[in-house]
């Protein structure tokens, strides 16, 4: 599904990812764990495509397509999905408008039919219910007044409704409360298959209490430096990251 | 510039009732002429392509009307119809208790005296409008009169329209609102060809009076708009005006609000987009005259393509005016690196205990949001597109018609669809 070889990211002449490899495949849920500032956000919105990130070495590959030379919109059609970690309010473009323009575009470039208004609009109810997410809230501006924990409910919605391939989730678990948590490991569970994939970042292992991965990596100065499986964030809970980078960088 | 032609053009026509007001129109004209970029209300935008038009255009005897499609009364307005600034022959103007509407071409005798008085006191500026001219060469103009107490529940619209014809309209609007009455009125500005027009519209609101004002100018990319409105407030009453400038290659408008009495209110909500090659010059000049007046002035400008904007909101505040409370916003959006908008705020203060905001941005589209857009599978010039829209809401959703609404949303999303086509950066 995604193989990411060597890849090197600068921003502003700053080298973030300094070789970063990682091969998700279809069906893996892959957890991304890392200090502050080791770069995940980074290789989250370089899968994306976010301009000024500097690519200097090393490719990513989706579903055997060059990724990298893909714009935006052209990941997202061929389902590509990222959770920011920070949603972008944006007032005067409404909620529902926008997941009806998004899943359309979608629906378009895979040559399917759109979707028609009445049927969306249920369709957007029925996710918008299962990620408790009150029917007020789609119709104002998109991630506009709504609160932390709410854009991050949204993010899922979002997610539930394009019904993505691959899943890059970034640290939807930060700053939620333990109910909003379930919710959100709800929506995920619930979008498991055989043929789709799931990249969480995350700093805290808390997530993984509810989401079961294949594989967690540690990621550090822009590499991953070990790989393991549900136990080593729980190590990472009990020795913190400076215990496995000493122990990383002793190997 | 030479205003020979126009003088010669002037003396020949037939003298109608509106005689002496043509008079002191021409007058003041010749004292100054057509204004130039000397002067600092005209430093971005060049009159001469206006004075062109006009020495050009007046000359010409106006063409027969017979054929214009009168509107039928559409339900959620009382529409009146102008062609090249004459009333089109043939229509009911619009009837209701406690409204008076005539046609100044055609004003009963015992109403003349009115309306020459109205005009003769009419705040013109001769170097920085063209209200002068408008007088001199009226072409038509109603007189609408809502009489105290009266509550008209239908906007009455006035549509200006453009036939084509080398015409020089020069309308003129005479409105009063009586005391503790409320009315809403549209003016609405279309039509194809290369046009002119010289709009002024007069407007005094009577204590207590509520009065919802929209314009709109949609005209066709060939024709030169230029516009004067002005608005008195009375004691205690409340206007709300809504400009939307989105046709002419060449459009000025200028809007003089005087709170003249205690507690007067004022909002006003302004958008303008310039695009292709479109030169928009917006001006407010909001003077509070008296004290405990309040105004909030809300004013966006886009430029694309080639386009020019230019945005002077000016709040003065006189002496006397204490308690005045006055808010003046301008955001720009630039969508094209050769679009251009000056903007330039100003607050002149001589009361004490006032309160005054303003400020004004310019900016381009946020790159953020766009990339958040696009992530989701909207693609790059829909998204663009979405955000000018998201930018433009704030003043779209102010028009108080939604069949008019919905036609600016649709014109816009038609310009930028074709903006964002031409402009990709
Ligand atoms: N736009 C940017 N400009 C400059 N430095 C940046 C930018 N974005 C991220 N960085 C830097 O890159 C490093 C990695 O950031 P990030 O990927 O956000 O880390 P994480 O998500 O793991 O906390 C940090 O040192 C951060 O300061
Ligand atoms: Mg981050």
């Amino acid at each position: 599904m995604l193989k990411v070889d060597e890849l090197r990211v600068s921003v502003g002449g700053k080298a973030i990812l300094q070789g970063l490899s990682l091969e998700i495949r279809p069906g893996e849920i892959h957890a991304m764990m890392g200090p502050n500032g080791s770069g995940k956000s980074t290789l989250a919105h370089v899968l994306a495509g976010r301009a000024g990130y500097e690519v200097t070495g090393g490719s990513v590959t989706y579903q055997g397509h060059d990724l990298l030379a893909m714009e935006p919109e052209e990941r997202a059609w061929a389902g590509l999905f990222l959770g920011f970690q920070y949603p972008v309010e944006i007032p005067g473009v409404n909620n529902v408008y926008l997941l009806k323009a998004a899943l359309n575009a979608g629906r378009k470039h895979r040559g399917e039919p759109e979707m028609d208004s009445i049927s969306f609009l249920k369709l957007v109810r029925e996710k918008a219910a299962l990620m408790q997410i009150d029917d007020s809230f789609l119709s104002r501006g998109v991630n506009e007044g709504f609160s932390g924990g709410e854009k991050k409910r949204n993010e899922i919605l979002q997610m539930t409704l394009l019904e993505p391939k691959l899943a890059v989730l970034d640290e939807t678990d930060s700053g939620l409360d333990i109910d909003a948590l379930k919710v959100v490991a709800n929506g995920v569970n619930s979008m498991r298959s055989a043929d789709r994939s799931f990249l969480l970042i995350t700093h805290y292992q808390r997530l993984l209490d509810y989401i079961q991965p294949d594989y967690v990596h540690v990621l550090a100065e822009g590499r991953i430096v070990r790989t393991g499986d549900k136990q080593l964030a729980t190590q990472l809970e009990a020795d913190g990251y400076d215990g496995i980078l000493a122990e990383a960088a002793s190997l | 510039m030479n205003t020979a032609g126009l003088e010669k053009v002037w003396r020949d026509r037939p003298a109608d009732w509106l005689q002496p007001a043509r008079e002191k129109g021409m007058a003041d004209f010749l004292d100054t002429g057509f204004p130039d970029r000397r002067s600092e209300a005209w430093k971005y935008t060049d009159a001469e392509p206006l004075a062109d038009r006009s020495q050009a255009y007046l000359k010409t005897t106006p063409v027969a009307l017979d054929s214009a499609q009168l509107p039928t009364e559409s339900g959620d307005s009382l529409p009146i119809l102008f062609v090249n600034g004459r009333l089109a022959p043939g229509q009911m103007l619009p009837a209701a208790p406690g409204l008076q509407v005539a046609s100044l071409n055609e004003a009963p005798s015992e109403r003349q005296a009115q309306i020459l008085s109205r005009l003769a006191s009419f705040p013109g500026r001769p170097r920085e409008d063209l209200s002068a001219l408008n007088a001199a060469f009226i072409s038509d103009g109603l007189w609408i009169e809502l009489a105290p107490d009266t509550v008209l529940e239908k906007p009455i619209e006035i549509l200006f329209s453009s036939d084509g014809a080398q015409a020089a309209a020069q309308p003129r609007i005479i409105v009063s609102v009586g005391a503790d009455s409320q009315c809403k009125l549209i003016e609405h500005y279309s039509g194809s060809g290369a046009g002119l027009v010289n709009a002024v519209t007069d407007i005094h609101c009577d204590h207590d009076a509520r009065l919802e004002w929209l314009k709109l100018q949609l005209e066709s990319t060939d024709s030169l708009h230029v516009a004067l409105q002005n608005l008195s407030l009375g004691r205690n009453s409340r206007a709300r005006l809504v400009q939307i400038e989105l046709g002419s290659q060449l459009s000025r408008n200028d809007l003089q609000a005087n709170l003249a009495a205690p507690g007067a209110h004022v909002d006003v909500y302004g958008l303008f987009l310039a695009d292709g090659q479109a030169h928009m010059d917006s001006r407010l000049e909001i003077q509070h005259q008296a004290p405990n007046t309040t105004s909030q002035e809300s004013y966006r400008g886009i430029a694309a393509g080639q386009g020019r904007g230019i945005f002077n909101g000016k709040i003065i505040v006189q002496p006397g005016a204490d308690g005045t409370d006055a808010k003046l916003s301008n955001r720009n959006l630039l969508l094209s690196s050769t679009a251009e908008i000056d903007t330039k705020p100003e607050l002149e203060i001589y009361a004490d205990d006032v309160k005054c905001a303003h400020g004004a941005t310019t900016g381009q589209l946020d790159e953020t949001a766009l990339f958040y857009l696009r992530s989701r599978g909207v693609d790059a010039a829909q998204a663009r597109a979405m955000l000018v829209r998201a930018f433009a809401a704030d003043i779209v959703t102010q028009i108080p018609l939604e069949r008019l609404r919905q036609q600016v949303e649709t014109e816009l999303s038609a310009r930028l669809a074709r903006d964002m086509e031409t402009d990709t950066p």
